[in-house]
This record gives C-alpha cells, sequence and structure tokens, in this order.
C-alpha cells in the first residue's frame, strides 16, 4: 500500500514537471536563449585567444625565456672559448706551414685556384661589345652563352685565372642570362665586356683567335670582339661569400 | 523549468551551428554583457519561482544591464581603468546571492515539507 501511494506520488511529480510553461517561463526562456547563444560565441572567440596569447602561461614562459638566455650567454662563452682554440690551432698551422714548405706550396696552389686571393700574370683580355646600332637582332647581342664559350676557350687554353668584368670565376661561379644584363657571380654585368684569362699569352690568343673559333664565330654575328695580349693582369679576389652547406669533405681514399 | 534548460541548450546549439566569430577587441565587452544577462536571468529566475515576476521589468532589466555594463566597460576603456572589474565583482555577488535564493526555493529542506 504504501510503495503504491509512493510511486503514484512520483508519477504525479513527473507529470507536475512537464506541464506547459507559464508565462514568466517563456520569457526567461528566450533569456536563457539568448544567455546560451552569447555563451558559446563568447567561449569561441576566447578559445582563439587562448591560442594567442596565453595569459596563464606568461610566467612560465618569461621563465624559459631566461633560461634561453643563459644558455644563448654560455654558448657565447663556448664560442669565444672555441674561437680561440680556432686562432691558437691557426697559429701552429702557421708554423707548421713555415716548417714544410711544400704543405704551403700546396695551399698557395689551392687558394689560387679557388680565388679567393687576387692574382696577377701573363695572359689575354678579350673584351666583348654588342654589334653596332643598325644591326639589330636577337643574335647581335652579347650573351651569357658567348661568354661562357669564351671561359670555355680560356680554360681549354690552360687559364689559370679567369675573370669577368672584376668578378673572379671559380668553382662555383655562374655565368647566365638575366633579362639584358649577365649575372656572375651573382653580381649583375652589362656590356662591354671584359674577360681576363691569365695564362701562356700564347696560347690562350691562338686558341681563341684559331679559324673557325670562337672569335670568328663572334663576329659572324657581328659582335665586337677584340683579343689581346699582356704581360701583366690583375684579376681580383672572389669576393662574394662562401656558404657551403650541403658538401663535407671525405678524407682521400675515402 | 524544463523549459527554460531546453532554451539554454538550443542557444548554445544555435550558436554551436552558427559560425559567428566576435573581434578580439569586442571580448572583454561580451564577457561583461553575458555576466549582465546572466545576471537578470536568475533575478528574473528568483523572482518567478517567488510568483514575483514582471515580464516588463525582466526585459527592460535584461537590456538595461547589459548596456550599462558595456557602457561601464568603454568608460573604463577611455579612462584607462578597468572599470569593468566593478561590473563583474557587482554582477557576481548578485549572481551568487540570487542561485542562493533559489537554491531555498527549489530545494525545500525535508524538516520544513512537514511543517
Amino acid at each position: 500500500m504504501i510503495g503504491e501511494n509512493k510511486a503514484h506520488r512520483i508519477q504525479e511529480k513527473v507529470i507536475h514537471s512537464i506541464q506547459p510553461p507559464k508565462r514568466w517561463e517563456l520569457i526567461l526562456g528566450i533569456i536563457a536563449f539568448i544567455l546560451g547563444f552569447f555563451i558559446v560565441v563568447q567561449y569561441r572567440t576566447q578559445k582563439d585567444l587562448f591560442h594567442l596569447i596565453p595569459t596563464r602561461q606568461a610566467e612560465e614562459m618569461a621563465g624559459l625565456l631566461k633560461e634561453a638566455e643563459n644558455k644563448r650567454l654560455d654558448l657565447e662563452r663556448e664560442l669565444f672559448v672555441s674561437r680561440q682554440k680556432v686562432m691558437d690551432l691557426q697559429s701552429k698551422l702557421e708554423q707548421e706551414k713555415s716548417k714544410n714548405v711544400s704543405i704551403g706550396e700546396e695551399s698557395k696552389k689551392i687558394e689560387l685556384l679557388a680565388g679567393v686571393t687576387p692574382v696577377k700574370g701573363p695572359g689575354v683580355i678579350v673584351t666583348v661589345k654588342d654589334a653596332k646600332n643598325g644591326q639589330e637582332g636577337n643574335a647581335s647581342l652579347v650573351h651569357d652563352e658567348d661568354l661562357l664559350r669564351i671561359v670555355n676557350e680560356l680554360r681549354a687554353g690552360g687559364a689559370e685565372a679567369i675573370g669577368i668584368n672584376d668578378q673572379r670565376l671559380v668553382a662555383i661561379s655562374e655565368i647566365r642570362c638575366a633579362g639584358p644584363v649577365v649575372l656572375v657571380n651573382g653580381v649583375r654585368l652589362a656590356p662591354p665586356f671584359v674577360i681576363k684569362g691569365i695564362g701562356s699569352s700564347e696560347i690562350l690568343y691562338n686558341s681563341l683567335t684559331m679559324s673557325g673559333g670562337i672569335v670568328d664565330y663572334l663576329k659572324l654575328l657581328g659582335i665586337r670582339v677584340s683579343v689581346e695580349k699582356s704581360n701583366s693582369l690583375y684579376i681580383p679576389a672572389f669576393s662574394a661569400n662562401i656558404q657551403i652547406n650541403y658538401a663535407t669533405l671525405l678524407n682521400k681514399g675515402e | 523549468m524544463w523549459f527554460i534548460l531546453v532554451c539554454f541548450i538550443l542557444g548554445m546549439f544555435a550558436a554551436y551551428f552558427f559560425p559567428i566569430e566576435m573581434p578580439f577587441v569586442y571580448s572583454k565587452y561580451m564577457a561583461v554583457v553575458i555576466l549582465a544577462f546572466a545576471d537578470s536571468f536568475f533575478g528574473a529566475f528568483k523572482s518567478g519561482l517567488e510568483g514575483k515576476f514582471s515580464g516588463w521589468q525582466a526585459i527592460t532589466g535584461f537590456f538595461g544591464n547589459s548596456i550599462v555594463a558595456a557602457g561601464l566597460t568603454y568608460t573604463g576603456d577611455l579612462l584607462g581603468i578597468d572599470l569593468y572589474i566593478a561590473a563583474v565583482i557587482l554582477f557576481g555577488i548578485r549572481i551568487f546571492n540570487n542561485i542562493t535564493s533559489i537554491r531555498h526555493l527549489l530545494f525545500i529542506p525535508p524538516s520544513s515539507k512537514y511543517e
């Protein structure tokens, strides 16, 4: 009996709780709707904001910053020590060099080939200009390919150092067309191009001017080329910064 | 009662499916307005439970509170004071008070039931 009574009461309660909303509940419902809507919109905004500026982690980040700063200082100190080590080693190397002349000569050869020092010596000067006005046409202009062919010929003739308009050509130098100019070592060069090659002036001159050779060919196109022998040429060093990121040295035989 | 809850959840769903993004600049205003809304909501809820509900009062309170709160925040921004904290504290206290009253009205302790 008592259980039945209880069940009845619960049933009544349920019916009571799902009766249609009163007027004040209707108005409150509208307010609740707007409230819920705004809360979610604000939550969305704030969530993005937290992504941008994690305010709560500001202290933590400050700590990290300090740590990084300390690390930087440590590294700087390390760098200083390492630099001194390098300097020591360099001075040692210098001593070794003076001890062993052949090593010094080797490094001189390497330096010369690498183009890190200015050089002088006998050789040829090739001056290349566009064709005279009136002879319009693409072929009458000096192209990167023409310069490449001259340089190639000089190298075939045994040139030890080559420079185009005072840009030293080294192993990583490029000669390429860039609109109206030619890029060499990343520097824009415009005609007239003055190509200097240090080597045997006789051999270089002959290899350039042999009949059917590069000079003949260019003259055929109307390009003005002149080749001069010289006893004393000066070619400056390769001035750009060399960055080697990918290649690593291997010992001989590896 | 259930109707109010359903409305609240519906509102949240509506916002969830509406791609509305507030500019960050107004985030502070929005927060204060939401607090004002919550304050009026709980105030109206309490008076409804007490049977003293006035629709006119609820709606004017709803909009009046939010406008005043936003205005206070704006004034604070103009003057360089975080004046909105006043609104936050006031609304916070009032919401607490109202919720306490609502709790007392909704959950009558069993001892008093049989009086």
